[in-house]
């Protein structure tokens, strides 16, 4: 036993914690995203969504005799930030010093079942839910002070834990729990803060778990080396659907170090005693095998007409009439792509596990999904969902569904080959870029009819993608190798996750209140290339077409594109954060330079969520089409704001990594093969291609978290989209823009 | 030794009958200090532009150290010289200095106080400054916060200490004056060479020098040298350019210091490329327009065309059948860049072929040397280009034996033959 | 077997000379300042020192180190704290994920090393080569600026 699994063993915490009582899992949100509705919480109707899936208070926190509290949560951190905001939350409500809180988060065994960390949801969901825990709990806490001093609890003030009477007596929570306190359910009325009185929440208390990442600490799954570990590898088949016909692994079991090599069906494994063997032995296993090929791939130039003419579901998400009947003077439209992206996370996905003497499998892993997760891998090795536990560790950045699960279920299936011994598995480069699940390709097709003077009258969006959502979902024909086993695990089907906002729906509506719309999502079930959710799902290309296609109204109705916006955005909150980047870019009296530009776009995430808005100056070089990103002021309204420097952090990655994936990236692949296997094939945005940002952080006290992560994407894409337009004058609809693309415009328009 | 002779054949012609003509210069009175709005804006933007494309940061200011405050090493084969301090500082820097005496820098190579300036600064350039131009740096330099910054002292060893044997070289190889367009050019052309051999000085690098370090005129105009250990390809009929250079190609290099048919810029290149970045298209065509009148300039598109089909016959990747190697350093290479060189230098990424780069085909292996043990870190506009330092991850034999693969697959020019030796060299210049 | 110094320290690794270093210094010499990120030299998140130059430690062989000096992240932080450096990362929160982060600290590190004021645009081009995907290079750029200031 390693002395890292055995530091989070249920007996240690037990040990500090004095008791536990586990809550069982409740079945949760599929995808973890709230519909709006669940947002109002604050307003107080019912429990928050992950505090009614969770209603015990010990399941979330623990009071310990030591002076510290143990918050137990289900959302897990992967560089957002929220362990530290969550923590916050609860320091806040609870009245308790930030430094006393140990943070547990995604510990199957351990932390209560918040679903998926996705969606922005960890401060809606698990902040929201946190808050009433904890408020709860206090008000619990100050009960007991009651008793115990003899004073009403209702004049008791507490500071850091202390509680003091109205008669000068104090106690302190650790001195107050014994016994199980807080084996209650949640009910629904605890007493909330007043913002105003917020001392911890609105304040950016540095992140915990920074100090360790600059220093050299341990960190992350990748950088966990408990003794006695052996390397774990996998070598892929040539391409999706191939099949592994014969191989002779007998030479690779020779190799040096190789402890043994695992085949199932089409897939292939080796342990290791290095690194450095397995990876030498996986290489040679890739070679080693007679594979049928199948080359069926369709290539990524013609991705987007394979898209429109696909077998799809037409689905009319939102259909508003309109009331007049006056016909448009004009109808303009236009078509938007936005090709295949990657998560890319700089670090390859990682695994490390061991099936223990109790028959249980042990992982530990950097999932969004712990529990959903566990469970295909459970049914994957054909064992019961206890026999499996995650443990949350922090891998590197994923901004949705990576390989993380992959790489857990694949440390999995060689653990159990060797029981007892503990495999840590981390991928190549190649294998992470060529197999994880992309952003999906994406056509939308935008017509607006508008009267004389530009005002649009009738709005139509058809929205042509494969599924956003793959997650394994507790279904093992989600887990990239267990469909290569021998029987293989079949992929599910994807279906289009119901409602108007969840897939490629996502902010497809317009918040424009434009008299006349329809929008029709159309959902190829059929997937070429692997996909699955990154970062904000459909609303990125949503939203870089709306945003651009407002731009291309407002050109034609020859009005700033600003006022245009304006013109038909009503809503008090989408007005002022529109206009607040404006003013941080300094948008009404701008002086524009030969060759730069300026544009603007905003978006409500989810059309519910944060609201952003990002304005961008370019410069375009006409001699190589070379879009250089100057500056960039967004934005932003969170709601009520926990960590204000957090969500600048959350901003300027947004940012920086939408102009990315809007300059530059785009997944190529030919009929048999992905082409972009590593950085200098899929290239990246560079230290000398970020612009500066500056990030207006709006806060709304007391009202309810919406999250941040993935709200600044879509917004991103079509202000530098916009800028273009301004600086070059040509308007790009195809994803990336890149020079050549930029170039040909502009000889185009020349000519 | 040969310098030494030269040195001693100036320093007669210095002492045999020129003394009343070497001693001419006089101290040009001290000024006081200007107000700060002495200059117009206009023109201190002009004279800011001036001097990031004439480079005066590059040897005027130290590692780390103030901007234009002097300090730093320029190494020469006559010894080691160390760069003025040019902020407006009265007493360290040009503070004192009117227009006229700064002018008189430029023009005649002659200090404030009538000290002959060494020719490591290409006053033999800055005398085909315009007026104007001169006028327009001298408003940016006395603008600048002044930097108290003494000049340390020279490492020259006599003779070359002896200041007055410059007249001599100002005698021989100073041509004075501003520049006079050719006639029989057009605006364009005049306009390039006004840059070229005026602020610019490329010549400084680009043309070799003779034994009194001046440099060759004629044929060996921008036939390329080497200096400070990195090598200034030709820019003449020599150019090592597998693929020929087109006006669009280096307006390109210059701007961007990046062209697909070219590769980065390099070495002591990135800094001007980075000064360059104030220049305005017009004046980088002209440059180009000036630069390729000195360079073949027929069969550019067939030339291109073979260029670009042998980086395609040889370039590093799945599908294309390597070329056997040739000798047993070269097969050593190849597992070399097989393993570490062929993740990024290989067909289908955003690296530029190497058999396009002169880097590769020049007459030199330094600067491959260089880059490979130091890695590249870009210039300013060349956005998304770098390369990763292997000098303490190769072995001298390893890098020898890469260079020499990286040759004989990626050029179609003859071996290198000192590879090692330079290698050698290198890493002790750069301990 | 290898001799070098780590951090300061004489270490021995049992290892052979063609052994991958990241992989003796992560696997055997149990350091976590360094990152696999990508093992082709494109991404730099395994940056280590070896005499006091960054080499990207995928592709470097462990030989390459012997007998010589090996600096890692942790071997940056003095008696015991984070270095000047590294606080300035911290204080800046410098990082989302953080897994690009020892190698982007080590880079800054060697840039401060030989040019001890850089610009900001020398800290952009010193660190071109080191991939970061949150988006955290402005913050980055600050930390580097704010530790030579």
């Amino acid at each position: 036993m390693n002395t890292m699994l055995k530091k989070m063993t249920r007996r240690e915490l037990l040990a500090t914690t004095g008791f536990l009582t586990l809550t069982f899992a409740m079945p949760s949100n599929l995808f973890g995203q709230q519909a709006p509705e669940a947002l109002g919480i604050a307003g107080g109707s019912g429990l928050p969504h992950d505090l009614k899936n969770n209603p015990m208070l010990s399941a979330w926190l623990r009071i310990n005799s030591d002076g510290t509290v143990t918050l137990l949560i289900g959302k897990v951190e992967f560089g957002q930030g929220n362990r530290t905001a969550i923590g916050q939350v609860c320091a806040e409500e609870l009245d308790v010093d930030f430094s006393r809180l140990q943070i547990i988060a995604g510990d199957t065994k351990l932390c209560p079942d918040e679903g998926v960390t996705s969606g922005s949801t960890s401060m809606p969901d698990g902040g929201t839910a946190v808050q009433y825990a904890s408020a709860e709990v206090r008000g619990i806490l100050l009960g007991l002070a009651a008793e115990k001093l003899g004073q009403p609890a209702e004049t008791m003030k507490v500071k850091d834990g202390t509680v003091t009477a109205a008669n000068g007596k104090t106690t302190t929570y650790w001195e107050l729990v014994v016994g199980k306190a807080l084996d209650v359910n949640a009910t629904e009325k605890p007493i909330l803060k007043d913002p105003a009185t917020y001392t911890i929440e609105g304040t950016s208390v540095p992140r915990v778990d920074i100090p360790a990442k600059m220093t050299g600490g341990e960190s992350f799954v990748q950088d966990m080396h408990p003794d006695g570990v052996v390397y774990g590898m996998v070598a892929r088949p040539p391409n999706y659907r191939s099949k592994l016909t014969s191989i002779d692994t007998g030479p690779i079991e020779k190799m040096p170090g190789v402890i043994k090599v695992v085949r199932n069906g089409s897939f292939l494994g080796v342990i290791a005693k290095t690194k450095d063997e397995a990876m030498a032995a996986s290489a040679a296993l890739g070679t080693a095998g007679k594979w049928d090929v199948p080359n069926d791939m369709i290539g990524n130039a013609g991705i987007y007409d394979w898209l429109l003419k696909a077998p799809s579901s037409p689905n009319i998400i939102h259909d508003q009439k309109r009331a007049d009947g006056a016909a448009p003077v004009k109808t303009i439209e236009a078509t938007f792509q936005r090709p295949y992206v990657m998560h890319g996370s700089i670090g390859t996905s990682a695994a490390i596990a061991q099936l223990g003497a109790d028959g249980v499998m042990t992982i530990h892993t950097h999932s969004q999904s712990v529990w959903q997760t566990a469970e295909a891998i459970a049914k994957m090795l054909k064992v019961d969902t206890d026999k499996v536990r995650c443990i949350h560790t922090q891998g590197s950045g994923c901004y949705g569904h990576n390989m993380a699960d992959d790489a857990a279920a694949d440390a999995a299936l060689l653990a159990a080959a060797v029981p007892g011994t503990t495999v840590k598995l981390q991928y190549t480069r190649a294998q992470e870029h060529q197999w994880e699940p992309y952003g999906p390709a994406m056509v939308i097709k935008i017509k607006a009819g508008v009267d004389g003077d530009g005002n649009v009258l009738d709005w139509e969006t058809d929205v042509w993608s494969t599924s956003h959502a793959t997650r394994p979902g507790g279904n093992p024909g989600n887990l990239l190798s267990a469909r290569y086993l021998d029987p293989p695990f079949e992929q599910p089907t994807p279906k289009e996750i119901p409602g108007p906002n969840f897939g490629a729906g996502r902010n497809a509506i317009p918040l424009y209140e434009f008299p006349g719309q329809t929008v029709t999502t159309h959902f190829v079930s059929e997937m070429p290339i692997r996909v699955s959710s990154t970062r904000s799902l459909g609303a990125y290309a949503n939203v870089f077409a709306l945003e651009s296609f407002i731009d291309e109204l407002a050109h034609d109705a020859k009005v700033d594109p600003l006022e245009y916006r304006l013109r038909f955005l009503k809503d008090d909150r989408a007005r002022a954060v529109l206009t607040k980047a404006a003013d941080l870019f300094g948008w009404s009296n701008y002086k524009r330079k030969p060759n730069q530009g300026r544009g603007i776009a905003f978006a409500r995430y989810k059309n519910y969520a944060a609201l952003t808005a990002v304005a961008i100056e370019v410069r375009v070089t006409p001699r190589s089409g070379r879009v250089q990103v100057l500056r960039a002021s967004v934005a932003d309204d969170s709601g009520q704001v926990v960590n204000p420097n957090g969500i600048a952090t959350q901003m300027e990655g947004a940012v920086i990594q939408s102009l990315s994936w809007t300059l530059k990236e785009e997944v190529r692949f030919s009929d048999s093969a992905i082409l972009s296997a590593d950085w200098a094939s899929y290239p990246i945005i560079t230290f000398q291609e970020v612009p500066s940002i500056d990030v207006a952080v709006i806060n709304q006290p007391g009202m309810p978290f919406l999250g941040t992560g993935e709200a600044g994407q879509g917004p991103t894409a079509a202000a530098v989209t916009n800028a273009i337009f301004d600086a070059a004058g040509v308007r790009l609809r195809t994803l990336p823009l890149t020079p050549d693309r930029v170039k040909a415009a502009m000889d185009a328009k020349k000519s | 030794m040969r310098y030494l002779i030269s040195a001693l054949i100036l320093l007669s012609l210095a002492i045999v009958g020129l003394y009343a003509w070497v001693d001419r210069y006089s101290e040009i009175d001290a000024i006081k200090p200007l107000a700060a709005n002495a200059f117009d804006k206009v023109v201190i933007d002009k004279g800011a532009s001036l001097v990031a494309i004439g480079d005066c940061a590059v040897c005027h200011t130290k590692p780390g150290g103030d901007s234009l405050a002097g300090g730093r090493e320029i190494r020469t084969p006559f010894g080691t010289i160390l760069s003025t301090n040019i902020t407006p500082d009265v007493d360290t820097g040009i503070g004192a200095w009117s227009l006229p005496a700064f002018t008189r820098a430029l023009r005649e190579g002659v200090d404030r106080l009538g000290g002959y300036l060494y020719p490591a600064f290409p006053y033999d350039h800055f005398t085909k400054v315009k007026d104007d131009d001169i006028a327009a740096i001298y408003a940016y330099l006395m603008t600048l916060p002044p930097v108290s910054a003494p000049k340390p002292k020279n490492e020259l060893p006599f003779p070359y200490n002896v200041r007055v044997l410059l007249a001599g070289w100002n005698f021989l190889f100073l041509r004075q004056g501003a520049y006079s367009p050719d006639q029989t050019r057009n605006d364009q052309w005049n306009r390039g060479a006004y840059l070229v051999e005026g602020i610019g000085h490329c010549g400084a690098c680009h043309t070799p020098r003779n034994i009194f370090g001046a440099e060759r005129r004629s044929g060996a105009r921008f036939a390329g040298e080497t200096l400070e250990g990195w090598h200034a390809p030709a820019l003449n009929m020599a150019s090592p350019a597998p693929a020929p250079w087109t006006a669009d190609a280096m307006v390109n290099f210059l701007l961007d210091g990046w062209d697909g048919d070219h590769g980065i810029a390099a070495g002591t290149m990135t800094p001007v490329v980075n000064g360059l970045g104030s220049l305005s298209e017009d004046d980088a065509y002209a440059i180009a327009t000036y630069i390729l009148s000195f360079q073949d300039q027929t069969n550019v598109d067939a030339r291109t065309k073979a260029a670009k089909s042998f980086a395609e016959k040889v370039d590093f990747g799945p599908s294309s059948p390597a070329p056997p190697p040739l000798d047993a350093a070269s097969e050593r290479g190849e597992a070399t860049f097989a393993r570490v060189c062929a993740n990024c230098h290989r067909a289908g990424t955003n690296t530029a072929p190497l058999a396009l780069s002169s880097v590769v085909s020049g007459p030199d292996p330094r600067n491959l040397i260089h880059i490979i043990d130091q890695g590249i870190e870009p210039p300013q506009n060349a956005l998304d280009h770098s390369m990763p330092a292997f000098g303490r991850s190769l072995s001298a034999s390893d890098l020898a034996d890469l260079v020499t693969f990286v040759r004989s697959r990626f050029s179609e020019k003859p071996a290198w033959s000192n590879v090692s030796v330079l290698i050698t060299e290198a890493r002790a210049a750069e301990q | 077997m290898l001799n070098f110094q780590l951090n300061g320290h004489d270490v021995t690794a049992d290892a052979p000379d063609d052994a991958t270093l990241l992989w003796v210094l992560t696997d055997d010499l149990k350091q976590h300042g360094l990152k696999f990120g990508c093992g082709l030299s494109q991404c730099g998140a395994c940056d280590v020192m070896i005499d006091g130059e960054v080499v990207r430690s995928c592709q470097t062989k462990a030989s390459s180190a012997g007998g010589r000096s090996v600096t890692t992240l942790s071997g940056l932080m003095e008696n015991g704290k984070a270095s000047k450096l590294q606080q300035a990362f911290i204080d800046e929160q410098a990082a989302q994920c953080g897994y690009c982060l020892s190698g982007m600290i080590m880079t800054a590190q060697a840039l401060i090393d030989r040019n001890p004021k850089p610009t900001e645009a020398d800290v952009r081009a010193a660190l071109n080569g080191n991939l970061c995907r949150c988006g955290t290079h402005t913050r980055i750029i600050r930390a580097v600026l704010r530790a030579t200031e």
